[in-house]
């Protein structure tokens, strides 16, 4: 009977035993002292949590609130922030944009799309920066515009490129997070920030306050004068998705 | 001679600045958590784990960096990749395989956790450290491709704000700066007294200044009184402050400091403005009279409209009497 009951024991402690392991791995690792705190994984994570040495606090979404204290560590969890309900991410829609053959003095130009998730309560910002002008060996470049003559642009300012003498490279920008007040419409276009000409990367879409999924297209336009010298041309844009703090 | 010539011009204006179509791949990263906040005794380590993911359809090449940043006055950071500070050093990955500033590969839908470890030395003095972990894509080598082109890179970030200081909540000092409703919502002040129509809602703007050397993360209400009873709270979101510096004040859940006044809401309403961090508070008032300068108006329009009608009327019957 005894023997019975031992095994009665054992099983009803092995059963709660399993049903609550999956939260203990959830819950991630906190040392105190030298501090491991893998966020990342604790999905009941965010609010503070505190050692004699450490305080520290993130943003991941949680299921609980409250405040919990422990040897060596003061944590609290809750809704420090309003969660997102998915991370912080960027989405381009191509790796490489190609222009396709470039006749002189005609407009050539293709597009991409650009998707940031997951921003959070006090937004984003996307910013682009191209490592330098359209070039091609051995030095040969397609500048970055300066659009129609009588209105320049700049790399943080838009103006009308309708003149097909207008020669260089820019782009126009679409999307309720960009700046509609520069990009009035399609034939507004600007040159992107020269990384080798010590600019610094411009921002082209952001958004103060919450956001959870936002888009933007962005088109690109060369058009090359009749004497532009024939090769092929190459240079990177990079995008950099940075969340508010 | 002449088809020959026109054959060989169309060639070469073809082969001028020719490509190949080559379609890209979308690209994508995303990095969880956001932003980190730590308060760290000289001589301590953190560790951190970042999920990073591919989201993309093909492998990258990644390269992750700590670069010093600041904040803006909406909270949005400004990335400082010039400056190389000495306390960049603290700053390592554990991972066995990955380091800072060197490339590492991610496959396609894929997600790598990053340990990043921060090692701050004794002799560290107290004071704020801002930076941001930036996954860049390794941009690809470029001579290499046939196409006239544009290579995309991406990077994605992720923000923190770490205090270096022996105690675990170090001194704030907060002030509110420049409360007062949006200059389109009243149309007259005389002194803190703001005169605005009941009917439309009102946004206020205010600015929260960290005095201190730390930053702090402040939290707070805007509550509107009437006869000493709150008859609107809205709390405001939570903000950081870095030191010495200031932020624009916003209100949950929109990001708007706003009061909508019932029709009813008449008279001198007094409108506070509380925050509070670790160890500071600060609280500032203003008056705001409610005037239905709406109704008002809807009124004296609809009194000369009918005294016009009536005239009119009378006019006319004037008019059509014998």
């Amino acid at each position: 009977m005894r023997i019975t009951n031992k095994i009665y024991q054992i099983t009803i402690l092995s059963f709660l035993f399993g049903l609550f392991s999956p939260l203990v791995a959830q819950a991630g690792e906190m040392t105190g002292g030298d501090y491991i705190i893998k966020m990342g994984t604790i999905t009941i994570g965010g609010g503070t949590k505190t050692g004699p040495n450490v305080r520290l606090t993130d943003t991941v979404g949680q299921t609980l609130q409250g405040e919990f204290v422990g040897s060596g560590y003061r944590t609290r969890v809750g809704f420090q922030y309003l969660p997102t309900s998915e991370p912080f991410s960027l989405t381009i829609s191509t790796s490489v944009v190609d222009f396709g053959t470039v006749k002189p003095a005609t407009f050539a130009g293709s597009s991409l799309d650009l998707t940031v998730n997951g921003a959070g309560v006090h937004g984003y910002s996307v910013s682009a920066i191209e490592d330098h002008p359209l070039t091609a060996k051995p030095n040969i470049t397609i500048p970055d515009t300066t659009c129609d003559p009588s209105a320049k642009c700049t790399p943080t300012h838009a103006s009308p490129w309708a003149s097909s003498v207008a020669y260089g490279f820019g782009y126009n920008l679409i999307g309720p997070d960009t700046d509609q007040t520069e990009f009035a419409d399609a034939t507004y276009f600007r040159p992107f920030a020269n990384n080798a000409a010590n600019q610094n990367p411009v921002v082209i879409m952001s958004r103060q306050g919450r956001s959870e999924k936002a888009a933007a297209k962005l088109t690109f336009r060369i058009n090359v004068p009749p004497s532009q010298t024939s090769g092929t041309y190459q240079n990177t844009i990079q995008f950099i998705a940075l969340p508010a703090f | 001679m002449k088809k020959a010539l026109s054959t060989l011009l169309l060639t070469l204006f073809y082969l001028l600045l020719s490509t190949s179509v080559v379609r890209g791949q979308a690209l994508g990263l995303s990095l969880t958590p956001s932003l980190v906040e730590a308060v760290i005794a000289p001589g301590k380590s953190v560790s951190l784990v970042y999920n990073l993911t591919n989201l993309g359809q093909s492998p990258v090449t990644l390269v992750a960096r700590i670069i010093p940043m600041s904040g803006d006055a909406s909270g949005q950071p400004v990335l400082k990749p010039n400056q190389r500070p000495e306390w960049l050093k603290y700053f390592s990955l554990k991972n066995s395989q990955q380091r800072l500033n060197e490339p590492f590969a991610l496959g396609a839908n894929d997600s790598r956790q990053l340990i990043l470890s921060l090692d701050i030395p004794y002799q560290t003095a107290p004071g704020d450290l801002y930076a941001t972990l930036l996954v860049s894509t390794s941009l690809p080598e470029e001579g290499n491709q046939k196409q006239n082109n544009t290579a995309i890179g991406a990077a994605i970030g992720s923000n923190l704000l770490l205090t270096i200081s022996p105690s675990n909540h170090p001194p704030a000092l907060v002030k509110i700066e420049n409360f007062a409703p949006d200059s389109h919502d009243y149309f007259f002040r005389y002194s803190d007294y703001y005169f605005v129509d009941n009917f439309l809602p009102i946004h206020f703007s205010a600015t929260a200044v960290n005095v201190g050397k730390y930053f702090t993360k402040t939290s707070g209400r805007l509550t509107v009184n009437h006869q000493g009873k709150p008859v609107w709270v809205q709390n405001l979101l939570p903000l950081n402050l870095l030191a010495y510096g200031s932020r624009r004040l916003e209100g949950s859940p929109s990001a708007e400091l706003i009061f909508k006044p019932r029709p009813t809401d008449l008279g001198s309403f007094q409108v506070s403005l509380d925050i509070r961090s670790d160890n500071s508070t600060s609280r500032t008032e203003i008056s705001l009279v409610l005037v239905p300068v709406r109704l008002l108006a809807g009124i004296i329009i609809c009194l000369i409209l009918l005294a016009v009608i009536i005239k009119i009327s009378r006019k006319n019957a004037v008019k059509s009497k014998p």
